[in-house]
């Protein structure tokens, strides 16, 4: 049992401030924006209004956001569907290789997304090595498509938040139980059984982190279908980005903010309740 | 010297209110006694403990230390140190400065510090160590480490938190020796708490039994294996066999249970008024103390002591001893320990016996297995 | 001893290859990139590109602002999250659970929205956009992690050496000092690493809240990208990368940042 001490209760103060005033702040300054009108000169009109709502219903900002949550479950399927694969191959190495492919695993993840996303322009740009193996194999293709494409945007994002995918569930499977997969063999069940009904349902939680870990983030995304996308593939993230940096309409900007935590929240809660009743029932 | 006055210690959790950890607890500890608080996991033991040592605060109750209320002092002012149960060393610091933590806290000067701790690791025979880090240390010292860090501060009472149970057997038994000489030494009052019985047995010059909070008995280690007051402490502490029967009633000073078909005498350890009715009841008796005779002899037997008839079914070797099984009924099996060599080699399994023993050594409780 | 595990099916070990060179070889591709000078039909081994970047004053100006807002968000984060977690976990502060509410609102939070939110604040502040709302905007979003990995390695501290210290006379504010901190040390490297590494790689962020005259090396990286890529683009990324990972190595030793990892994967469901 804990003895807390009363005077070391001063030292919760600065974080506890800080955050409350350059993070609560801030949002609660969303959230009001977002029921005002917009300024004439761009900044806010101080007019109580639900008129930046209203106007989301658009069905041009409509299809965007329809856009980005389409390509947000595709990348977190994609990953899904990559990741576990890889999470299991990973925890079923030998000890000394899987600290090899952790550690492989991370460098590319830690390091500066720009770079990350210039790597792949390069490698699928204008005169890049992809380019030129399909032309040396006589594929006809349009050598526009290749910059500026969503193809390439869900590339971009699959492989920058694939890591967020596999490393919950290599943790799981780490610490998993493998004589499960033994006895599932001694009993005639083969690799497609142990992977449905075995380890799928045992790492039912940490396959829910990994979908919240990639699917938070990708709705948001502004760099990657920034910069491999172009102007024609504008996603969600791109659309409030120019709410506040060009037409500087702020309401409908932080309108927008407001729709899109929410519906991450929503998202956020539906995946993680899905993660755990069904752990608790099979503990 | 210390007085623990009707202490009760809750602890509320979120969810569920739990029974006390410790319930309306009254204690005497007397000056250089050493005294075990022994109790299975979770009877409250090193709660009491740390509430004496003040790093929990009773949520009613008194202690008084030579008559003045101590309780609700914090840890730092009262005149008493604490060996944690996995030492609690300080791994940054070297043994020396570990022991000589709380002197320096305590302002004196360099030169006495110096004096002290050398004295005191000398004491625990650390002196060679005095530079290591306590990573470095095996179990053994750094449990002398932990007592010398304690003792250095001249404590009124060291308060010893299962010192000894991350230790293996032997290493045990040898710093269960140190430990009772050391404390013989500086006369100092030590309280102790563990769950191993022997431990407790050996060391102390008084025993708290506890059990769900409550203390059961405190007696002298002999008078708590010879005489235990409850079931609770009967049962913990050393070996017992274990009869079921039905109460009788009163025969002369000892009670009357049926065993079976057999009528069996002993000291009752039950409330006047619970005797006259026919409940279930234990008698228990030291294995040791049950004598195994050839069905023949049973006429040498004083018609006073109590008996059992049956057949050796196991005999089975412990090495200065050997425990016998006896079936008496199907559903009866009664261990003796025999630890007469001569005997021994006359018991044969299969052979019809009688179980002997006497009135004044079986204990009834109420209950039942 | 570890018991052995049936491996998993080839397939997945194919995935896990081509993965892991679909994510090198543009790495790769790229780093050679930098080291090769092509003329009209002819590719040479130069390190021209890497002499560039050495004498250009804006990029040399970028990497110092880079340098100055990490090395301040890795104190300023380290230093209020070391505060804010041994308030957690070692007292009775009376916010105790919303600081560590707040610190996972700040987790979840879409970095877009908490950057644009930051933007409009610092407006209604009338503060100017500068390196110090940069650093303001990098130290919340880096206080959260500093925080996590310092609780995680308090929690993970035997408390009986805290109340040994208690025991032996030690006033709280001693035990911090003697006892605690010390003890953290390890901890709070890698918290300042890691925020300091966050900081250093951070575009998004930067890229809101700074105002002219604050770019640093990504959103300097980032400009020039729009423009079109030249070989010396390949060696500056190849520098950071190489810088990044030095870092890395270092924050992958430290036991906090196993701790950290290994408990997420249990703790991200709580959000």
């Amino acid at each position: 049992m804990k003895k807390p001490d009363r005077s070391l209760s001063l030292l919760g103060w600065p974080a506890f401030l800080w955050f409350l005033i350059f993070l609560i702040g801030p949002l609660l300054l969303v959230l009001m924006t977002s029921f005002f009108k917009r300024g004439l000169y761009g900044g806010i009109d101080w007019q109580f209004s639900f008129q930046s709502y209203v106007r989301i219903f658009n069905a041009i900002y409509f299809d965007i956001f329809w856009k980005s949550l389409k390509l947000s479950f595709l990348t977190t399927a994609l990953c899904l569907l990559i990741g576990f694969p890889m999470a299991w191959a990973m925890a079923t190495a030998t000890t000394t290789r899987r600290v090899v492919y952790v550690f492989l695993l991370s460098i590319p993840f830690l390091m500066n997304l720009i770079i990350r996303v210039f790597a792949i322009r390069l490698f699928v740009g204008y005169d890049g090595p992809l380019v030129q193996l399909l032309t040396w194999l006589h594929v006809d293709f349009d050598h526009y498509v290749m910059t500026q494409n969503q193809i390439l945007v869900l590339y971009g994002m699959v492989t920058s938040y694939l890591p967020f995918m596999v490393f919950p569930i290599y943790t799981a499977l780490e610490k998993f139980d493998f004589s499960l997969i033994e006895a599932n063999a001694d009993l005639g069940g083969n690799s497609m059984d142990a992977l449905f009904k075995i380890l799928i349902p045992n790492t039912r939680q940490a396959i829910a982190n990994g979908c919240l870990l990639v699917f938070v983030p990708t709705l948001g995304e502004f760099v990657i279908p920034d910069l491999l996308g172009g102007a024609k593939n504008m996603l969600a993230g791109n659309l409030i980005t120019e709410q506040f940096l060009k037409s500087r309409d702020w309401p409908f900007g932080a309108a927008l903010s407001v729709v899109l935590t929410i519906i991450l929240c929503a998202l956020a809660y539906g995946i993680s309740a899905w993660g755990k009743p069904h752990q608790e029932k099979e503990d | 010297m210390l007085k623990i006055v009707g202490i009760r210690k809750s602890f509320f959790n979120s969810s569920v209110k739990q029974e006390a950890a410790v319930d309306s607890l009254f204690l005497d500890i007397r000056e250089g006694e050493f005294f075990s608080l022994l109790g299975p996991s979770g009877c409250g033991k090193t709660t009491l403990l740390r509430m004496i040592a003040g790093l929990e605060t009773p949520t009613s109750g008194e202690i008084l230390l030579d008559g003045r209320r101590i309780d609700q002092l914090p840890p730092q002012q009262r005149p008493f140190n604490m060996v944690f149960q996995k030492y609690a060393l300080f791994p940054h610091l070297t043994v020396f400065e570990n022991v000589a933590f709380g002197l320096n806290l305590k302002k004196i000067s360099k030169n006495e510090i110096q004096e002290r701790v050398q004295e005191i690791l000398a004491l625990v025979n650390m002196t060679h160590y005095k530079d290591r880090l306590p990573e470095t240390l095996s179990g053994g010292q750094s449990q002398r480490v932990a007592i010398a860090r304690a003792l250095v501060n001249r404590p009124r009472i060291l308060l010893l938190d299962e010192p000894l149970s991350a230790l293996d057997q032997k290493l045990r038994e040898h710093m269960q020796t140190e430990l009772k000489q050391l404390q013989r030494q500086l006369g100092l009052t030590f309280i102790y708490v563990t769950h191993d019985q022997e431990e407790a047995l050996a060391l102390s010059d008084r025993i708290g039994v506890m059990n769900r909070g409550r203390l059961e008995q405190v007696s002298e280690p002999k008078d708590l294996y010879d005489e235990p007051r409850t079931l609770f402490a009967a049962q913990f502490v050393g070996p017992m066999t274990t009869l079921e029967g039905e109460v009788l009633g009163m025969d002369g000073n000892l009670a009357r249970i049926r065993v079976g078909d057999t009528v069996l005498h002993g000291r009752s350890k039950m409330e006047e008024p619970q005797i006259a009715s026919s409940q279930m009841a234990l008698a228990l008796i030291r294995p040791e103390r049950l004598r195994l005779l050839e069905t023949k002899k049973e006429p040498e037997i004083a018609s006073n002591m109590n008996m059992l008839s049956g057949q050796i079914l196991q005999k089975i070797f412990r090495g200065t001893q050997t425990e016998v099984l006896v079936e008496i009924t199907k559903d009866l099996v009664v261990k003796a320990i025999v630890t007469d060599e001569e005997l021994d080699d006359k018991l044969q399994v299969g052979m019809l016996v009688s179980v002997v023993f006497d009135p004044k050594d079986t204990f009834l409780f109420l209950g039942n297995k | 001893m570890e018991k052995h595990r049936p491996r998993a099916p080839a397939w997945c070990f194919a995935i896990l290859f081509i993965v892991l060179i679909l994510l090198y070889f543009p790495l790769f591709y790229m780093m050679a990139g930098s080291l090769v000078e092509k003329t009209t039909d002819e590719l040479r081994l130069t390190l021209r590109w890497y002499q560039d970047i050495m004498s250009d004053r804006e990029l040399q100006d970028a990497l110092v602002r880079s340098l100055i807002v990490a090395v301040c968000n890795g104190l300023l984060s380290t230093i209020l999250g070391a505060s804010a977690a041994i308030t957690i976990m070692r007292s009775r502060f009376r916010f105790k659970r919303s600081l560590q509410t707040l610190s996972t609102i700040s987790l979840v939070m879409p970095e877009l929205v908490f950057a644009l939110s930051l933007l409009s604040w610092f407006f209604i502040l009338k503060l100017q956009l500068s390196l110090l709302t940069v650093i303001i905007a990098h130290v919340s979003f880096s206080l959260s992690f500093t925080l996590l990995v310092i609780m995680s390695r308090l929690s993970s501290l035997d408390f009986s050496i805290e109340e040994a210290a208690q025991d032996l006379g030690a006033s709280s504010w001693v035990i911090l000092r003697k006892i605690t901190l010390p003890l953290l040390r390890p901890a709070l490297g890698t918290a300042f690493i890691l925020a300091f590494l966050l900081s250093f790689d951070d575009f998004l962020i930067t890229f809101f809240t700074g105002g002219v005259g604050s770019d640093t090396l990504p959103i300097k990286l980032y400009a020039s990208m729009k423009i079109g890529h030249t070989p010396k683009l390949n060696a500056l990324s190849t520098l950071m990368i190489l810088f990044s990972i030095s870092f890395i190595i270092i924050l992958a030793r430290s036991k906090s940042f196993k701790d950290l990892l290994s408990s997420s994967s249990e703790s991200a469901q709580r959000e």
